[in-house]
């Protein structure tokens, strides 16, 4: 189905983005994360429940950062006049990324792949942190801080996503960072409930 | 001497660097895979989006400003230009050069013969200025473009207004002034050359201040500006 509405290179692209995004959900999610338990010789930090939500958490973000450049990136062609993912069918990313009236950030007037970018860059530096030094002082206020962003980036979802209906379009990739989003606010969840608590030492 | 060592600073700019090198490699993949062009009102920019409903002569109809352009143009003198005016009927500048540029739609198109560069299709964008006596409507502009009488233009019928009726004109409903707020307009009649790809080519000063489109030293209309910057099909070339 995915193949007849994309061609293979977007299809293509979109799924090296989605591939760590899906990996970091499975090891996020409860119920998937102690599969991985196996892996944990050849990767020691999957032995913890700790270790595997923010291996998720980084997996993820780094997803969402690669899949934000990607947006600007078409941003910059489709305002130079190339065409990228252009359709006639729902998903067409140049329309809803070369939309001139939804495409940046109101007042600030800053691209939302940029935003994007520069908020998972941003993420993915608390939780790499964390995952270096989990019990640093700091660690309780940078997983406060990645909650807070993640569960704010759900109002901006909210509102692109608004934006895709009103022009009845999709942006794929747009997709894959939101979801990257939801599943990043997932994990500092999880790990936010677990500081200070007995599962965070194990 | 005994050295304290900070190893949660260490941590946080061991960090630092690996996430913002990975920053900097997605800047660096933009800075040199991209040449984006801004949109705005300047010259060389992309020409905003334009939104109302617009009059050709038969009746008001949904319009689509992006439908006029062509990105992936390619310099040839088969694709048409646009020429854009912002106005309101109640402004008595705009009214004086009505007959100069009903005449200029009339002169740039493929069916004169006496003209071999690209057509330029004539748009005008009708506002409506926050100035005492400045009421227009949708009846008002149709009436101004198809020279038609029962609706004042400027403290005159309309019909009466120099020159004839636009009929190569399309006339845009801009009453409620979004599209004068979004191309930032401060002054009727503000003309706009846009090329085939909808990159703006020139703009006047607003006004009746034209800007001096062959640097001549004197000002020119934005007759000048086509005659100058069009494709032609001799030259190939703007």
């Amino acid at each position: 189905m995915t193949l007849e509405v994309l061609d293979l290179s977007t299809t293509l692209l979109l799924i090296g983005y989605g591939l760590p995004i899906l990996l970091g959900l499975l090891l996020i999610l409860p119920f998937t994360s102690s599969s991985f338990l196996a892996l944990s010789e050849r990767f020691p930090s999957f032995a913890t429940k700790r270790g595997r939500l923010l291996s998720g958490l980084n997996l993820t973000l780094l997803g969402g950062l690669a899949v934000s450049v990607q947006t600007q990136w078409i941003h910059a062609k489709v305002s130079e006049g190339a065409n990228f993912c252009a359709s006639d069918t729902i998903f067409s990313c140049d329309d809803v990324i070369g939309n001139a009236q939804y495409n940046t950030m109101p007042i600030l007037d800053v691209p939302w792949g940029m935003v994007g970018f520069v908020t998972f860059t941003a993420l993915l530096f608390l939780s790499y942190s964390i995952s270096k030094e989990p019990n640093a002082t700091w660690t309780k206020n940078f997983l406060n801080l990645g909650t807070l962003a993640t569960f704010a980036g759900l109002g901006v979802i909210g509102l692109l996503v608004s934006y895709e209906i009103e022009m009845e379009k999709l942006c794929q990739f747009c997709t894959t960072a939101h979801i990257a989003n939801v599943v990043a606010l997932a994990g500092f969840w999880q790990l936010r409930s677990m500081h200070g608590e007995k599962a965070w030492e194990e | 001497m005994k050295h304290i060592y900070d190893d949660e600073a260490s941590t946080l700019g061991d960090s630092f660097l690996k996430i913002s090198a990975l920053f900097f490699v997605g800047i660096l993949i933009l800075a040199f895979t991209t040449n984006p062009v801004a949109t705005g009102t300047k010259e060389g920019e992309r020409a905003p989006l334009l939104d109302g409903a617009a009059y050709a002569g038969n009746g008001w109809s949904s319009f689509d400003f992006s439908g006029q352009f062509d990105t992936s143009w390619d310099g040839n003198s088969s694709s048409h230009w646009v020429m854009l005016e912002f106005m309101d009927t109640d402004c008595p500048y705009c009214v004086r050069s009505a007959d100069l540029y009903g005449e200029a739609s009339e002169i740039f198109r493929d069916s004169n013969p006496e003209w071999n560069g690209a057509q330029v299709d004539f748009f005008a964008s009708a506002t409506q200025l926050d100035i005492q006596g400045h009421e227009t409507s949708r009846a008002e502009i149709a009436a101004f473009r198809d020279k038609s009488t029962g609706y004042e233009c400027a403290g005159q019928d309309c019909a009466n207004r120099d020159g004839s009726a636009h009929d190569y004109v399309t006339y845009i409903d801009d009453i409620d002034q979004d599209n004068m707020d979004e191309w930032d307009i401060r002054g009727t009649p503000t003309y706009f050359l846009i090329q085939p790809d909808g990159i703006i080519a020139w703009v006047s000063n607003g006004g009746t201040n034209l800007g001096d489109v062959n640097g001549d030293g004197e000002q020119n209309t934005f007759i000048d500006a086509i005659v100058y910057l069009v494709t032609y099909d001799d030259t190939g070339g703007a």
